[in-house]
Formats: C-alpha cells, sequence, structure tokens
C-alpha cells in the first residue's frame, strides 16, 4: 500500500436525495487519528458514510481513502477498513463463533485469536445466538469484529447511541487502545458530543447537508466562546462576531468564533469556554441568529 | 467463498435437518406400511384389497417431491433472512466481489438441491423396493422436473428479493401466483371436463407427461440458462448502489 498522509479525504461530495443535498461536503482525516463527525439527526452523517463505504451513488467530488480511490479500489480498501453500524448487521440466529468461521474466509488478515481474546476480554459467549445478546453486548460484538482484522480506519456510524454509559466508556477505551498504533484512524459519527470531547482528535461538523466546521477539537474549542451579558450589553456586540445568540429574560449568550479577538474587544463582559455540544446548538440556530 | 457459504449453511441448517429427519421418518414409515400391507395387519384387514400396495406406494412417491419443494423454501428463507437484517448493508464493506456475495447464495441452493435429489433418490427407491414396483426412468424424470422447479423458484426469487429487500412482500406475492396458476389449472380441466367429458383425464394426463418429458429431456440446458440471467441480474441488482 502506498504511503498516505490521510486516511480519508473527501473533497466536494455531492448527494442528492429528493428533499435533501449533501452539499460539497471537504475534509480530512488524518492518519493516526481520531475524527468526531457530529451533526443532528438528518444532517447527513449517515449519508457521508454511505458514500464512504460505495453504498450509495454520489452525484460528484471526490473521496481517498489510503490515497486510494474508494471506488476503483474497493476491493484494497475494504481489506483495510471496518464498519460498524447502529444496529448489528449479522442475522440473530447466527453465534459469535460462526462469525469466526464466516469472516476468517473474508478477511485476509482476519486472526481468530484477536477476535477469541476480545470476546473473552467483553465476557461476550462465542456459542449463544446474537439474539439472545443485549444491545449492548451486540455493539461490543461489531466492535470485537471490527478490530479482528487488523483494519487500518474503523468507520463508525452511531455506534455508542442508545448503549448505556459504562458500556460506552467500555468502547471508548477500547477505540483508544486501536489508536495506539500510529497506522489506525478513526471516523466516529455520534451526536453525543461528550463522548467525542472525550476520544476526539478533530471534529467536523455538518447541518442540513452543510458542512460547517472542520478542525482540530483544541482549535475549535480554544476559538469559541460564549459571552454572557445583559440584553443591553448584547446590542453593543457586531453581528459579525455573533454564530447566534440564546436571549432570554435574565439575559443573552452569544456564541462567538474568535474568542482571542472578543476578549479584547468586549473586555467587559464575560467571555466563558464552550463544549461541542454548545457549539454545535449555537451553529444549528445560525441562521436565526436569535433562540431562545 | 468458503465462509459464506458456510453463513448459508449456519442459517439453513435447521431447516436442513428437518428435511432430513422428515425423509427418514416418511422412508421408514413407508416401509413400516408395505411390510404391515404384505405380512402383517394390513393384509389381513378386510378392506385391504390385492391392488392396496400400489395405492400406498404412489401415496409415498410423492414424499421426495414435497421434500424437495420443503428444502426450496429453507434456501429461500436464508435469502430473506439476508435482505431484511443489515446484512446486505454489511456484504458492501466487505472486500469479496459481487459475484462471489451474490453467487455464494446459488451455489448454496444448488448443493442443498443436489443433496435433497439425492435423498429423493434414495427414498423413491425405498419405496420401490418396498413395494415391487419397477424404479422407472420416470421416477428420476419427475425428480428432475420438480428440482427444476425449485431451481427456478430460486432463480426468481433470488434476483427479486435483492431489489425488494422484503421476505414477506415476496412470498405474499408468491403464494398469490402459485393460487393464481391453481385456480386457473382448475378451470381449464373444468372447462376440459366440459367439452370432452370421456376423454379430458387422458388428455391431461397426457398432456402432464408431455410437459414432463419435455422439461425432463431440457432441464440442464433450462437451469443453465436460467441461472446465468438469474445470477447476471441479481449482481446487476446488488451492484446498483441505491440513492
Amino acid at each position: 500500500m502506498m504511503e498516505y498522509e490521510n486516511a480519508i479525504e473527501i473533497r466536494d461530495l455531492t448527494v442528492k436525495y429528493d428533499g435533501f443535498t449533501l452539499d460539497k461536503v471537504s475534509f480530512d482525516v488524518a492518519k493516526g487519528s481520531i475524527m468526531g463527525f457530529i451533526g443532528q439527526n438528518g444532517a447527513g452523517k449517515t449519508t457521508t458514510i454511505k458514500a464512504l463505504l460505495n453504498i450509495i451513488k454520489r452525484d460528484s467530488g471526490s473521496i481517498k481513502m489510503f490515497g486510494l480511490d474508494n471506488i476503483k479500489d474497493e476491493l484494497e480498501i475494504k481489506e483495510q477498513i471496518s464498519a460498524v453500524f447502529d444496529a448489528i448487521p449479522f442475522q440473530e440466529q447466527l453465534t459469535a463463533g460462526n462469525l469466526d468461521r464466516i469472516l476468517r474466509d473474508v478477511y485476509k488478515e482476519w486472526s481468530s485469536d484477536t477476535f477469541k481474546a476480545y470476546l473473552d476480554r467483553l465476557a461476550l459467549p462465542s456459542r449463544k445466538k446474537i439474539s439472545t445478546f443485549s444491545k449492548g453486548m451486540k455493539m461490543k460484538l461489531q466492535i470485537a469484529v471490527a478490530l479482528s482484522h487488523n483494519a487500518k480506519l474503523l468507520i463508525m456510524d452511531e455506534a455508542t447511541t442508545g448503549l448505556d454509559p459504562v458500556v460506552r466508556n467500555e468502547c471508548l477505551d477500547m477505540f483508544l487502545e486501536y489508536l495506539q498504533d500510529e497506522n489506525h484512524s478513526i471516523l466516529m459519527s455520534s451526536h453525543i458530543t461528550t463522548d467525542l470531547e472525550k476520544v476526539a482528535d478533530s471534529v467536523t461538523f455538518i447541518n442540513k447537508g452543510k458542512l460547517l466546521l472542520t478542525g482540530y477539537k483544541d482549535d475549535i474549542l480554544e476559538k469559541h466562546g460564549v459571552i454572557k451579558c445583559k440584553k443591553s450589553d448584547y446590542k453593543e456586540i457586531s453581528p459579525e462576531d455573533i454564530i447566534s445568540a440564546r436571549i432570554n429574560d435574565f439575559g443573552a449568550e452569544v456564541m462567538v468564533s474568535d474568542k482571542a479577538m472578543c476578549k479584547k474587544k468586549y473586555s467587559g463582559l464575560t467571555l466563558d469556554n464552550t463544549t461541542l455540544e454548545e457549539i454545535m446548538l449555537y451553529y444549528v440556530n445560525a441562521d436565526k441568529k436569535e433562540w431562545c | 467463498m468458503k465462509g459464506l457459504l458456510y453463513k448459508e449453511w449456519c442459517l439453513g441448517k435447521k431447516t436442513f435437518a428437518l428435511f432430513l429427519t422428515l425423509s427418514m421418518v416418511f422412508t421408514v414409515l413407508g416401509i413400516l406400511v408395505f411390510l404391515s400391507t404384505m405380512y402383517g395387519n394390513l393384509k389381513t384387514w378386510p378392506e385391504t384389497e390385492p391392488g392396496s400396495i400400489k395405492v400406498f406406494a404412489t401415496m409415498f412417491s410423492y414424499v421426495p417431491y414435497i421434500l424437495i419443494l420443503f428444502v426450496a423454501t429453507s434456501v429461500n428463507q436464508g435469502i430473506f433472512m439476508d435482505c431484511e437484517s443489515g446484512w446486505m448493508k454489511y456484504s458492501y464493506t466487505l472486500p469479496q466481489k459481487p459475484i462471489v456475495i451474490v453467487g455464494t447464495k446459488y451455489l448454496y441452493g444448488l448443493i442443498v438441491f443436489a443433496c435433497s435429489f439425492i435423498f429423493g433418490l434414495i427414498n423413491a427407491g425405498f419405496i420401490c423396493l418396498m413395494s415391487g414396483e419397477k424404479f422407472t426412468l420416470d421416477l428420476v424424470r419427475n425428480l428432475i422436473v420438480i428440482l427444476v422447479a425449485a431451481i427456478c423458484e430460486l432463480a426468481v426469487v433470488t434476483p427479486l428479493a435483492i431489489k425488494f429487500k422484503s421476505g414477506r412482500t415476496l412470498s405474499t406475492v408468491g403464494a398469490v401466483f402459485v393460487m393464481g396458476v391453481y385456480i386457473l389449472s382448475g378451470y381449464i380441466m373444468v372447462k376440459l371436463d366440459e367439452k370432452y367429458p370421456e376423454t379430458a383425464t387422458e388428455i391431461i394426463k397426457n398432456i402432464f407427461d408431455k410437459a414432463m418429458d419435455i422439461i425432463g429431456m431440457l432441464s440442464i440446458p433450462i437451469i443453465v440458462v436460467l441461472l446465468m440471467i438469474s445470477v447476471f441480474v441479481s449482481c446487476k441488482l446488488y451492484q446498483r448502489r441505491e440513492k
């Protein structure tokens, strides 16, 4: 496989559905990093991931994985990636032991030992049918499968959604362990931003099919801030500095995208650090500018 | 392909085991009935006429045909399970060519049908042996015709299941189709009986025998052409990415 800097390179990806357009989305996932892919339900995260996996047809744009074209070099790429979906894709009559026998002939680098080690570690029975598993166990099984063929890239679509905090943390720990190898990368779509805050190196945020933000998580958190002020002070803030503002009876909370500059410019006002969740909320309401 | 074949086996093995059990139960049952007709209680029954053994033999000769169709249903079930679970979506993430993903379903179907054909022959052989009837080529021909019907079903159902991703819809459409054919055949038979009351049964039997002969003779080209078309269409449908 050729040398590459980015595990994923998406350029001007456009997919048009009836009533929805994924509009010229571009972003990179650097080799050895974990990218959080954030957005509301229906923002276009799953569409992007499906296009990435060549499950749906794209209208325009290009997708490269490990420097290879995702359509022309599909089989070579698919040997190196693993996808984890929000629901288990395996038939419920199968057992984990069955999956081991099935997939050892599907992937060149499938390791039964690694898979069995994950099953032991995650306390998953190998002889019980998947139908008897809880939701958490099903997700753990998907992750065990994904990590057992030496994949260089994990693509996860809402994989941790609906799991209890204990299982979610267990999964996140496994992802961080997986990233200990500098050749491994993860693209993780989720709307649980607290998870991404814990593990992500970079973040891409899309809304209504459009890319709003992409970059290193720390940079994004560093740049953004929330000014908490009275309504009268809010009027003094230049509209071009504001992403959007939450107005209530007690005052205003204003999201700004250049914290350092705003700190100087509005030195009399309180400027707090923010979270990915708040950033997502304020960006989603950016069209309205003011919201309650 | 071995792994994917194993998956199909995992999904269908229960039904196949049931098929084997039923096959053996009916064979044993047949043997017992014939033994009883020849040497046991049935021989001494006042209702047992000299030709009864022939009637029993005819009754049991349908068993292998029914079992082959039963196996065909189990193959369809596996395809429906794939389409209704997330497996089809997941299969797009596997490093396998579409022909391998789709072709496995056909290959599994053919292997299972071949097994059921062999069991059918054994079953028919036992029945002939016990009833003293001749093991004729007609028996083999009938089994081949049923096998062709089962393969036709596989060839039609697989691309449709990939297209519609729903077993229930297909089962309903299939049931309506079979009922339609049944009603139409009934209608034709009634009409023939009205028109030729004396010879209708003979005419139907002749037509049926001719049709069976033709299908029996052309079975291999029919199967090959049908499967080639079906595999091609299934691959195209599988490759057609949704929007």
